[in-house]
């Protein structure tokens, strides 16, 4: 690594005494409507890695284009984007383009991004199958049917979770540093200001930072490249929210050099798709920009969207046929009349940014950003001591689990659940009662509110510089620093005086032993009472620092680019609770967790013509394992996983272009290698009667595919969009299994072999085509409808059933076997979405209405994938009591978008 | 043109009218009331003579037409209590003529179920069976092909044949037992034995004294005792379940009164207490 970075040293050096003065490319972008200024405007070189933005009186200048033919694109959202093929000369300056306006002037709505379920935190770890937000639907056709059409079916591009994608607003790197999440709900609903983005795919390299291996995004909101004016919007749908109001302001870059963008809204539903599910998400966004002279500009920007809402619960088919539907929702019941849902989600991070625009020179840009942000993000929850678990789908609730009892009785059962919302749903009323009958009112039920109150700074430095006229550098540094505190409290007692802080397992376990069950040794037997904290605390400390530069070389047939970067990752548990499992090892300190990693990318574009070019990209990189995957049981004690250690990645892909008039297409081949990922779960296993921690480690993986995406302009009027991902997303290894007792750290299993090579990377169908086809009068009134057809989707697999320990006793030819370890697949689907707007204008005032139905059959048994539940009893060879449970795409839903702009 | 004013203006009143407007959307619910679960059905029949109906085999009590009534209905007090784990998806009810074990499917019954609350069971389509010879009341299951009596399916199924009746806590005296009350009659009731001891204390296989059950391997345990007051005929056994909160506890090796639910295995009487408080061993042992 060391060698990376003095190599970036030199050619830095280098490059620095070779620079000369040199003539940039300039020109001007306007609207066509007002004939205004347009910043914000991304103008890209169509075919390499140049592109630079509008300043706010719509100016923009581009260096190191080599003299030649080019295709350049100016890409606003909200605007048609304006595609011309130039002959440049050095020093040219490009005719002055105006842009019009779009009709679907809200595409980002059309996006299905906050489908958020929670499973049992006990399933797995992660707890949430949250889809993280879109790449903007760019101009790359590929990337545009990700956002719309694919999105629903819960398409992972390649294959890579989210984390792999990096994602920067205002230049601060914003994944969660404890889980590696992209963290797009933190300005959900600011919509408005939040539209200019610059996407990488892939390994492709950017301007704004080394990238991840899923590509990188950067979200602007400085003030002086917001539009100028005002923007109201109403809009009505039936999905997560049904309503949404917004109101953004923004006054362009003033005479005295001030910018200053507004922004506001509000989503919210007394109950959503799902029933049980309310919503109220509000947001606000402060943008303030101050540009003292050509060299010099300030922002702030502040913004947060505290957002509140009923969770949507996944439950096993059975409990979906009884209860008559796909999107039964086990975690709400009726209290005194009201829908009451047990779990409930609070999030919000306010976050202030503070960004100093620097132009050096017109060959230096420099850009230094503060960062800080507080946040907090609650899950609330059911929990209960030595009574019946109060979760009506659970599984001895069931019919299923009485299938030797007499057919009256299931009938009995099955109508119950069918017909009586105390049976099917949470019958809180058991619950207070329970509470109140119980001895001096000592809770037997309770909500408990898991609580991560996180603080970060971040510092970031991006430069982008041109030593000579053919070479572009872009680098930068940036470091955080990161606490996060978990802990939970008692939310409601549920008609109870108080609640007894101890381990019940460890309690009907080891009775003898009373300290063993404290969670908090040192105020034993506390009685906590609501809004206390009790049973875990810690804060998980996450420090980084990361250097970065792509060298970029343009010539005229050829383009080239390498990037290094460099990184160190330190995290450590501070415990604030001394643990009665753990005295030793849960209180204070950990040892510090340190890692050193290293990136290296590279790769060529060959413009075979201004239309037509070919690249192709490789890299290697490693990765520190994050905060949240590498404690065995972080709630009670400091003990990391064993083989904790950073993964390796190599990946390679390939890309031909073409770019004509009337198409526009891509066509990728790509292939990743994984090595030595480590994975953990946590579940209750039924062969050691506990709950277990299952680590795997030595998990290798290879992604490799092909992506295709085309624009068709087949008249005037009429566009044809196509695209298309297959790929092979499985595991190449067979891990090895360590399973500890999570109560008391036991080994329970170690080097268990895990027969998952060549299982399938779940929760993404692996073949994804949408066809579609739209209809742009002159007129100002559009039509669209779009079919997408999903195929090779997998569900997650409970790794103990694939182990020689999950088979003892079966012969080489039961028919069980292959029952027992085969990874469910889910059907193929298809979907057809269609849309209709029309806008009018008046004078300066422009009024859209738009119109989106998503699964116009309301085709509602579409599987988007799902998880074995890892319940499963060794001696009994079966997990039939605890069947899959399977996410489900909405049924038919719309969304109507009234806006009015002035 | 006109038209667009009026759409313009239309959605700058309704975008003000509904941020003004108040939330609407509630995340706050107003506690439940504490309530009494009370039913006003009462028994038409004693236990005593629901038990003798009992044919000996797996007897379904819907056939009860020669009783001319629309279900045999049985009111006790509840004397087990399985908050220790020594009993288990079981309640025991007695009234004044004897006592039934009734099984349901349920762990944590002490939550719905104190001991000394007055229960009314509605027997109609519920099952007596036996187990080596206890007449139990429940529902049915098939063993390996065999229908036997079994617990009823849960809290659907509970709830349409067990009712509470008032929210008062009686708890049941004792029947203080003498060798002609150790009868079949008396199967089920909670009953007292004075004078009594654990006949024996030290384990030949480990020199210590014994625990109530083997708490380890989970494995119930029966110990006989004896009194110096009374000679029984049958044998009588404390039985201790291996999943009980107490069942690593040494044993109590000294004299005194045992309170407990008599019970009954294949000739064996056996004597299974809900807690430790049922033995009130305080006095010195006699000589075995």
């Amino acid at each position: 690594m060391r060698r990376f970075l003095l190599s970036f040293l030199v050619i830095l050096t280098l490059s620095i005494s070779s620079a000369i003065a040199q003539s940039p490319i300039k020109g001007t972008v306007k609207d066509s409507d007002t004939g205004n200024p347009l910043p914000g405007v991304t103008v890209q070189v169509v075919g390499t890695n140049l592109a630079t933005t509008t300043n706010a009186k719509g100016e923009f200048t581009l260096e190191g284009i080599p003299s030649g033919k080019y295709v350049i694109d100016y890409i606003l959202t909200g605007f048609k984007t304006y595609e011309v093929e130039l002959e440049i000369t050095e020093g040219m300056v490009l005719p002055e383009v105006s842009l019009s306006r779009s009709l679907v002037d809200d595409g980002q709505n059309l996006t299905f991004g906050e489908v958020t379920v929670s499973s049992d935190d006990l399933e797995s770890v992660g707890g949430d199958q949250s889809i993280s937000g879109l790449l903007q639907s760019s101009q790359d056709a590929f990337n545009s049917a990700v956002s719309f059409s694919f999105s629903p079916a819960r398409f992972q591009v390649r294959g890579y979770d989210s984390d792999y994608s990096l994602l920067y607003m205002n230049g601060v790197p914003v994944n969660d540093p404890e889980s590696g999440f992209a963290a797009w709900s933190s300005w959900g609903g600011l919509n408005d200001v939040t539209r200019n983005r610059e996407s990488r795919n892939g390994i492709t390299p950017a301007d704004f930072s080394f990238g991840g291996l899923g590509g990188a995004t950067y979200i602007n909101t400085r003030a002086s490249q917001q539009r100028k004016g005002t923007r109201v919007s109403y809009a009505a749908t039936n999905r997560t929210y049904t309503n949404r109001l917004m109101f953004t302001h923004s006054t362009g870059l003033m005479e005295n050099g001030t910018a200053f963008t507004i922004s506001g809204s509000r989503r919210w539903a007394n109950e959503g798709y799902v029933e049980g599910t309310n919503y109220d998400a509000w947001a606000y966004f402060i943008g303030l920009e101050k540009k003292f002279n050509s060299n010099h500009s300030v922002a702030f920007t502040t913004f947060n969207a505290p957002t509140k809402r009923g969770m949507q619960g996944l439950s096993t088919e059975e409990a979906h046929i009884l209860a008559g539907s796909n999107f039964y929702n086990p975690n709400w019941g009726f209290q005194n009349g009201e829908k009451r849902n047990a779990r409930v989600r609070f999030q919000q991070e306010p976050t202030f940014i503070l960004n100093h625009f620097w132009e050096i020179n017109p060959n230096l840009k420099i850009t230094n950003t503060l960062g800080y942000s507080f946040g907090t993000y609650q899950t609330t929850s059911l929990n209960w001591y030595d009574a019946q678990d109060p979760r009506p789908d659970y599984y001895r609730k069931l019919p299923n689990y009485w299938v030797d009892s007499d057919t009256i009785v299931m009938q009995e059962l099955a109508d119950a659940f069918a017909n009586d919302p105390t049976v099917s749903q949470i019958n809180w009323d058991y619950l207070y009662q329970t509470n109140y009958n119980s001895p001096d009112f000592r809770s037997k039920y309770i909500v408990e509110n898991r609580i991560t109150d996180s603080r970060q700074f971040t510092y970031s430095t991006i430069a982008t510089w041109n030593p000579i006229p053919a070479m572009k550098v872009n680098g930068g540094i940036d470091m955080s620093i990161y606490k996060g505190r978990n802990y939970k409290v008692i939310d409601d007692l549920l008609g109870g005086a108080y609640w007894l802080d101890i381990d019940q397992f460890i309690e009907r376990d080891f009775f003898n032993n009373p300290d063993l069950a404290q969670n908090d040794l040192d105020n034993p037997n506390r009685m906590v009472k609501e809004g206390d904290k009790f049973g875990y605390d810690y804060t998980a400390n996450v420090n980084s620092g990361n250097l970065w530069a792509v060298a970029n070389y343009i010539q005229n047939r050829f383009d080239y680019y390498f990037g290094v970067n460099a990184s160190y990752t330190e995290f450590w548990r501070t415990g604030d609770m001394r643990n009665g499992r753990f005295p030793n090892d849960s209180k204070g300190d950990s040892k510090k967790q340190q890692f050193d990693n290293y990136g290296v990318k590279g790769g060529a574009t060959w413009k075979i013509t201004g239309r037509h070019y070919l690249d192709g990209n490789v890299a290697f990189l490693t990765r520190a394992p994050f905060f949240r995957n590498s404690y065995i049981s972080p709630r009670t004690s400091n003990f990391v996983i064993p083989g904790l250690g950073s993964e390796k990645i190599a990946s390679a892909d390939l890309n031909y272009n073409i770019r004509t008039p009337y198409i526009k297409a891509r066509a990728t081949a790509y292939y990743t290698k994984f090595m030595d990922q480590t994975e953990l779960k946590s579940f209750y296993d039924d062969t050691y009667r506990t709950f277990v921690n299952y680590t795997m480690r030595n998990i290798d993986k290879v992604h490799k595919g092909f992506e295709f995406g085309a624009e068709i302009k087949v008249s005037p009027t009429i566009t044809v969009n196509a695209a298309a991902a297959i790929g092979s997303y499985q595991y190449s290894s067979r891990p090895l299994a360590t399973v500890t007792q999570d109560n008391l750290g036991s080994v329970l299993a170690a080097d268990q072999v895990v027969y998952i090579e060549n299982f399938y990377i779940p929760n993404t169908p692996q073949t994804a085509a949408s066809l579609g086809i739209r209809y742009a009068s002159p007129k100002y009134w559009f039509f669209g409808a779009t079919f997408n057809y999903f195929n090779d989707s997998y569900i997650d697999f409970a790794p103990g059933k694939r182990t020689a320990e999950a088979l003892v006793g079966l012969e080489e030819n039961d028919p069980r076997r292959a029952e027992i370890t085969r990874q469910p697949k889910v059907e193929s689907a298809y979907l057809v979405d269609a849309n209709i707007g029309k806008s009018w204008r008046v004078k300066n005032y422009f009024i859209n209405l738009n119109f989106q139905v998503a699964n116009l059959l309301d085709k509602t048994d579409f599987k988007t994938g799902g998880f074995e539940q890892a319940r499963y009893s060794i001696s009994e060879q079966t997990s039939n009591n605890f069947p899959p449970k399977f996410f489900y795409a909405y049924g038919r839903t719309y969304y109507v978008i009234l806006g009015l702009r002035f | 043109m006109n038209k667009i004013k009026y759409i313009i203006a239309g959605i700058i009143i309704t975008a003000g009218a509904v941020l003004t407007m108040p939330s609407c959307v509630d995340f706050t619910y107003d506690d439940i009331e504490p309530r009494v679960d009370s039913t006003s059905i009462n028994a038409n029949t004693t236990i005593a003579e629901l038990k003798s109906i009992y044919p000996g085999e797996l007897y379904k009590l819907s056939d009860t037409s020669f009783y001319l009534r629309d279900s045999i209905i049985i009111e006790g007090t509840v004397i087990s209590d399985d908050k220790e784990g020594n009993f288990y998806k079981s309640i025991f009810i007695e009234d004044g003529t004897g006592a039934i074990e009734v099984k349901l499917n349920k762990t944590t019954l002490y939550n719905d179920y104190k001991r000394g609350q007055k229960v009314v069971v509605y027997c109609n389509d519920m099952y007596l069976g036996d187990y080596g010879g206890q007449i139990q009341l429940g529902s049915k299951y098939r063993n390996n092909g065999v229908w036997e009596i079994s617990g009823l399916e849960g809290d659907v199924i509970i709830k349409k044949h067990v009712f509470k009746k008032g929210n008062s806590i009686n708890e049941r005296t004792p029947l203080a037992m003498t060798p002609s009350l150790l009868n079949p009659m008396n199967i089920g009731r909670l009953v007292q034995f004075n004078n009594t001891q654990i006949k024996d204390t030290l384990s030949p296989v480990t020199g210590k004294t014994y625990t109530y059950a083997d708490y380890v391997n989970k494995v119930t345990i029966n110990h006989a005792i004896i009194t110096n007051s009374q000679t029984y005929t049958s044998a009588v056994v404390l039985r201790t379940s291996g999943f009980s909160k107490f069942a690593g506890e040494t044993i109590n090796t000294k004299n005194g009164t045992i309170t407990g639910i008599l019970t009954y295995y294949n000739g064996t009487y056996q004597l299974i207490v809900r807690d430790l408080a049922d033995i009130n061993f305080t006095n010195a042992r006699f000589q075995n």
